[in-house]
């Protein structure tokens, strides 16, 4: 029951994360490969403010906003680069935030990571127990949800997509095709640093060895699997690779095998993307009006 | 842990120019020389971040980059 409850936690933070990524991957076409820096901006910042003895009602307002001036100041420069050089740019900037996370040994006490994070506690309630913090993340993933949705549903959502499908024929109608990029850019990264907030206290130890290139294929996975440019595509995806990924641990596999699980997983999500890739390129749920 | 290496190979490429052998040759011996002589002013910490800088102030400054063809 409790692994249960575990695997619940997990899925509406994924959850979150992959909405954010879908804003970017989904809505405007922005292939980011860096995702989980932000997803690390937001866990560190929440989690060195709360061990400076900052609430976490004031250190969770403090990531959002750290992860997305962080996403601003990236894409700036980063969004001015085309297509595939902008994957490739947000991948180092991801790389490089690692590198930062190991080496400012005085600020994240480098590889060793950050022990100890407190649990979330909002006038009093402090959200503990398993069950308590289910309710606290499916709670955040829901406001994300409904706030991701109103923000596509909107005009300006529309004028994402336009910029995704054709930015010449958006800009000749008057849209400014990098500036729609930067808000959206923003946007996926405050959520992501929401995610990773809700990450860092839930594990209460984070360390950069959470935070790599895996994380960031991951929940690209997901977006790509549940369906990019849907709604309900990003959360789908998640609850089946998470239970997925789980579900391998269960494998009945001769005991010198079990060494071989982490690598297997590994190979299994590659060849499910290749396989997802050739037989359905457009996810587990389809985006409604759009080309086929 | 191929990541960084992922990365070197692909600065080397672009800033010698995509579709250009020597260029290639080129970016990866600046990379190289980067690298190495970098870490005399900042931590070693962040060797492998430089090739990634250079590059993407390659890309910035010359989106044709060094010796490839000029395609904008």
């Amino acid at each position: 029951m409790d692994l249960l409850l575990h695997l619940c936690v997990v899925i509406t933070i994924y959850a979150i994360f992959a909405l954010s990524l879908n804003v970017e991957v989904g809505y405007t076409g922005l292939f980011n490969f860096g995702h989980v820096a932000f997803f690390a901006i937001g866990a560190y910042t929440s989690a060195l403010l709360t061990l400076a003895g900052i609430p976490f009602i004031w250190s969770l307002p403090a990531a959002l906003a750290m992860a997305g001036l962080c996403g601003f100041l990236l894409s700036i420069p980063a969004l001015k680069l085309q297509g595939d050089y902008f994957g490739i740019a947000t991948l180092g900037f991801g790389e490089i935030l690692r590198m930062i996370f190991n080496n400012e040994v005085w600020l994240t006490k480098g590889p060793m990571g950050l022990p100890g994070i407190p649990r979330p506690e909002f006038f009093g309630f402090i959200f503990d127990t398993l069950p308590r913090y289910l309710a606290l993340s499916a709670g955040f993933a829901l406001l994300t949800f409904a706030i991701l949705a109103f923000v596509v549903l909107s005009p300006f959502g529309r004028a994402l997509k336009a910029v995704r499908d054709d930015e010449t024929a958006a800009e000749i109608l008057g849209k400014n095709a990098y500036r729609f990029k930067i808000k959206s850019f923003v946007i996926g990264s405050v959520f992501a640093g929401l995610a990773g907030v809700l990450w860092a206290h839930y594990a209460t130890f984070i360390g950069p060895g959470d935070f790599t290139l895996t994380e960031t294929i991951l929940v690209l996975l997901i977006v790509v699997m549940g369906g990019k440019g849907t709604f309900l595509g990003p959360v789908v995806g998640a609850v089946v690779l998470i239970f997925f990924q789980e579900s391998v641990r269960f494998l009945r596999l001769p005991p010198e095998w079990t060494r071989l699980l982490g690598p297997l997983q590994q190979m299994i999500f590659g060849l499910l993307l290749v396989v997802l890739m050739v037989f359905r390129p457009e996810g587990i749920i389809r985006e409604k009006g759009g080309e086929r | 842990m191929g990541i960084a290496n992922l990365i070197k190979a692909f600065a080397a490429t672009l800033i010698g120019g995509v579709g250009n052998l020597w260029g290639a040759l080129l970016g990866g011996l600046l990379i190289g020389l980067a690298e190495n002589i970098g870490v005399l002013f900042i931590s070693p910490g962040y060797k492998d971040g430089i090739a990634f800088v250079i590059m993407v102030l390659i890309l910035l400054a010359r989106p044709y980059v060094i010796l490839g063809e000029r395609s904008d």
